[in-house]
């Protein structure tokens, strides 16, 4: 009993069972609190903290550039357009084996040895090697898998048309950003919003995708008014001209008169924007829109529009003009002829400058100055172009008797090329104030400011037009077939505070004289041994202006001297080869389309094409048909293609 | 009652733990679909955009080669030339 006594009390006499199970029961209870006073450590006060952490390590910030606006012309030719491309950069401290990739990377990229040791010799972490190269290249370098070499993505500008008004369009930096011209000016418009989005990485860092990509705002597409077609016609006959008359650069514009939309900027030497840091500044400076030159005569047709409009003068008003030399206060005014009494028209045709300062002296400064300010000779165009230069004319109350008289014939003022253009636009468009347009989506002006009557317009249009097809200084700008109007211009530089030996010669064209559907300015800067507008700008301005209407289909047929009998429409071309009148309808089957249109048209039979091709196979009606009984309808030709491919 | 009783039961607190495990399984696995799917994603994306950005190329290329300039002078090398004034005749 006792001892049962004794183990059924507990305690004293060594059970410790319970005390065991206090003890791991506090044991439990305290790790539980270690656990829960963990998990408070890292939730709540190490939370924050472990949460960026581990968003580090899941998450990554990724760019993704918006693409650059593409630049068409007026006709949705492509001018400019951006592309990604890789370029190459080397972690010096990466590379294992420095001569091997050297010798690699100087293969590949077409370097030289010691430029690329040069460069992987330091001790920067990250190193340029190469910009923009090649995808042969790239995919070269991708294929070697060199330690330490890289490539990165990054945007290529290029210009499809090479040097294509390249001074206009201008270039755009390593940063995506325009640098110079429409590039520089429409940068806002053409760069697009880049945009940043988080991209899911696994444990090797690699990139998935995760869901989260928002799309990027891409830069807007640029219309411009140019006219590729146009503007290479332009191109071509003013490099021809400067490297025919020694010129050091030469300057073209070409504008649709109707809307004042600029169809061709040619500058001459030309820019290439894909290379321009093969150029200089002097190249890819924008002339036409920047150069101030002093525009000589052709500034006369103004001073002949102020005058008339003020009543100073008539078309028939005559002016002794002095045989060919007079002085004002001390300066001396020559013509290249001797002159005596010569009406307003003639002046304009013979260019003469002495009459010209007797209008200028009449109209007075003021007046003058007001109209070339209407005329869009003084503040610069409105343009969408970077730095566009206003004119350099002074106030009209700094003006002596001296100043006038040398502006009247263009010398003393300086204007752009873009401005000069304006002027004569402005008179094109029958006094209407014209503004040359660079945007073809650009809503036109709502408002019409008038510079002068359309009375006054069409009578200096008619005397331009004597220039060309009379007996006036610009007779080389004649196109068969059509009434050309147009000015010349030889004016002195500016040099050492007087005038030299150098010249600017120019010529404004328009085509036709009397409703210009075309405009076309040229100048040609220091051309030389010969250095008039009429002999150097004139021949231009034709070749430009022929080429453009060919170009549109709108070449005209020469039209006879008066009294002679007008030339035959169309020259027949008879089946067989023999010339000579027709009564039935040949057999064109084996003839050349060409031929066999020309049969029919010059008999009044219309023809009908049924398909593509260069060679008659069948025709309807047969051969032998009456002719006369076809006058009118349709003779239906199917042709075959015998073209070699 | 009946449904504390449900409730407080081993069966209830089994199924419980049985459906707590599944779902757990099935996370793990729609987050393994998920990020496989993520890398099929990316690497279509990556194909897409090396597709466009061929076309870009083939599209500069393209223009560069019935680039006016370029058509003019391979034309008058084979002989062709602008018409001249009274070449040109307009059909009705």
């Amino acid at each position: 009993m006792r001892n049962r006594a004794r183990k059924e009390k507990p305690g004293k006499d060594g059970d410790t069972s319970r005390w065991k199970l206090l003890l791991l029961g506090g044991g439990c209870f305290f790790l539980l609190l270690l656990l829960w006073g963990r998990a408070y450590q890292v939730q709540i006060l190490l939370g924050a903290d472990l949460a960026r952490k581990a968003d580090r390590q899941y998450w990554a910030s990724e760019s993704i550039a918006a693409e650059r606006g593409q630049i068409f012309d007026r006709n949705g030719k492509l001018l400019a357009k951006s592309i990604r491309t890789k370029s190459v950069y080397v972690r010096p401290l990466k590379i294992v084996n420095r001569s091997q990739t050297v010798r690699k990377l100087a293969r590949v990229l077409g370097m030289s040895s010691s430029r690329v040791q040069q460069l992987i010799a330091s001790k920067k972490r990250f190193v340029w090697v190469a910009r923009k190269i090649s995808d042969k290249q790239a995919s070269q370098l991708v294929e070697l898998g060199l330690d330490g070499v890289y490539l990165k993505e990054e945007g290529l500008r290029l210009y499809p048309q090479g040097h294509l008004a390249g001074q206009l369009l201008g270039f755009v930096g390593l940063d995506g950003h325009g640098l110079e011209g429409i590039e520089k000016s429409m940068d806002h418009y053409l760069s697009g919003q880049a945009k940043v989005h988080r991209v899911q990485k696994d444990a090797a860092g690699k990139r998935f995708y995760s869901g989260d990509s928002p799309g990027t705002e891409p830069g807007r597409d640029l219309y411009l008014t140019i006219d590729s077609r146009v503007q290479s016609i332009a191109e071509e006959i003013l490099a021809g001209t400067v490297e025919r008359y020694n010129g050091k650069h030469a300057m073209c514009l070409v504008v649709d008169v109707k809307q004042g939309d600029v169809l061709a900027w040619a500058q001459y030497p030309f820019f290439n924007p894909n290379a321009y840091r093969k150029s200089s500044p002097a190249v890819w400076k924008n002339r036409i829109a920047l150069d101030l030159f002093e525009p000589g005569s052709t500034l006369k047709p103004i001073l002949i529009a102020a005058a008339l409009e003020e009543g100073i003068c008539k078309t028939d008003s005559l002016y002794f003009c002095e045989n060919g030399q007079w002085e004002v206060g001390r300066k001396k005014i020559r013509d290249t002829h001797k002159y005596q009494w010569l009406p307003v028209n003639r002046i304009v045709r013979y260019s003469s400058n002495i009459g010209a300062a007797k209008i200028g002296l009449e109209l007075g400064e003021e007046r003058f100055h007001s109209y070339l300010e209407r005329f869009g000779i003084i503040h610069e165009p409105d343009l969408p172009l970077p730095g566009l230069s206003s004119g350099m004319v002074r106030p009209a109350y700094e003006w002596t008797k001296v100043d006038l008289a040398n502006a009247a014939f263009g010398q003393g003022v300086g204007v752009t090329t873009a401005q000069l253009a304006q002027g004569f636009l402005t008179l094109a468009r029958t006094g209407k104030r014209g503004q040359l347009r660079l945007l073809r989506d650009e809503p036109e002006e709502s408002k019409t400011v008038r510079a002068v009557s359309a009375a006054t317009a069409g009578a200096v249009l008619g005397m331009l037009e004597e220039v060309v097809e009379k007996d006036g200084t610009g007779t080389r700008a004649r196109i068969p077939g059509i009434r050309v109007g147009g000015k010349t211009g030889t004016a002195q530089k500016a040099h050492q505070g007087g005038y030299g030996d150098k010249y600017v010669a120019s010529f404004v064209g328009l085509l036709p004289s009397r409703e210009p559907r075309y405009l076309v300015l040229c100048v040609v800067d220091e051309p030389h041994p010969q250095h008039y507008g009429g002999v150097v700008a004139a021949p231009a301005v034709q070749a430009i202006g022929m080429s453009i209407l060919a170009a549109s289909g709108d070449i005209p047929a020469p039209t006879a001297p008066a009294g002679e009998p007008a030339p035959p429409r169309v020259q027949v071309v008879q089946a067989g080869g023999a010339g000579g009148e027709i009564s039935e309808l040949p057999d064109f089957r084996g003839m050349t389309v060409r031929s066999a249109v020309e049969i029919l048209v010059s008999h009044g039979v219309l023809p009908e094409l049924m398909n593509e091709g260069v060679e008659v196979v069948r025709q309807d009606p047969a051969p032998a048909t009456g002719l006369k009984s076809l006058e009118g309808k349709f003779c239906r030709l199917w042709l075959t293609d015998t073209r070699e491919d | 009652m009946r449904l504390l009783s449900i409730v407080s039961g081993p069966w209830f607190l089994l199924t419980m733990v049985a459906t707590t495990f599944l779902l757990g399984l099935g996370l793990v696995l729609v987050n393994i679909e998920r990020v496989d799917l993520g890398y099929k994603m990316k690497q279509v994306s990556i194909s897409i955009a090396k597709g466009q950005e061929l076309l870009s190329k083939l599209e500069v290329e393209r223009n560069n080669l019935v680039a006016p300039s370029r058509l003019r002078r391979k034309g008058s090398v084979m002989g062709l030339a602008e018409p001249r004034p009274g070449q040109v005749r307009k059909l009705p």
